[in-house]
């Protein structure tokens, strides 16, 4: 990756821990993602199985 | 698409992708997070992150004039998540429906040098089985895998 702005590139990881620090490592952050994930964990719910 | 990407910076898992978009109202974050939805299998979310309030927005529409060297670099991100992330499955819909039909015309426009690298299956309804495109539907979402 080229990097012409330093700041701008420390910014990008600053935001990188805001999200993470509020959504975790595997941040589900849209409406869509977080109607998926309920989705397959319901079936695996329904099935008898752990979902992760 | 004709544009050159802007610089993006990445988590250590290549799951949550920032870069900035600059342009005629400013500069304003842009979030690209991959969601793991169920075991290997991804939700591309694509937005705006506001820094005050460290919320993200997928529905709003930035005007910012740089619409083509956002895709770009949306399309790079995507690339570089699935270097890392080679057997992973993404599934893309757009949060509108506007959205969704402005990811159909970018795979498109785009399939032949997509389906170069990249296997893409399109959704006409969520619980309906995936098809190979045919772009004189209005698909729900589609599917990428790496080939």
């Amino acid at each position: 990756m080229q990097k012409k702005n330093v700041t701008l590139t420390l910014d990008a990881q600053e935001i990188i821990r805001m999200i993470i620090k509020k959504y975790g490592e595997h941040p589900v952050i849209s409406e869509i993602g977080k109607r998926k994930k309920a989705e397959y964990e319901r079936k695996m719910i329904e099935m008898g199985k752990e979902p992760w | 698409m004709q544009a050159e990407p802007y610089d993006f910076g990445f988590d250590r898992k290549n799951l949550i992708y920032t870069f900035f978009s600059i342009g005629k109202r400013g500069i304003i974050p842009k979030v690209v997070a991959f969601e793991l939805t169920a075991p290997n299998h991804f939700n591309l979310a694509f937005g705006d992150f506001d820094i005050q309030t460290q919320t993200f927005d997928d529905k709003v529409v930035s005007n910012n004039g740089d619409t083509v060297k956002v895709l770009t670099t949306v399309i790079q991100i995507i690339i570089d998540f699935f270097n890392n992330n080679p057997f992973a499955v993404l599934d893309i819909q757009g949060s509108t429906s506007t959205r969704t039909r402005l990811y159909q015309k970018i795979i498109k426009d785009n399939l032949e040098e997509i389906e170069t690298n990249f296997r893409v299956l399109a959704f006409l309804e969520e619980s309906e089985k995936p098809e190979l495109p045919n772009f004189s539907k209005n698909y729900l979402s589609f599917q990428i895998t790496k080939k």
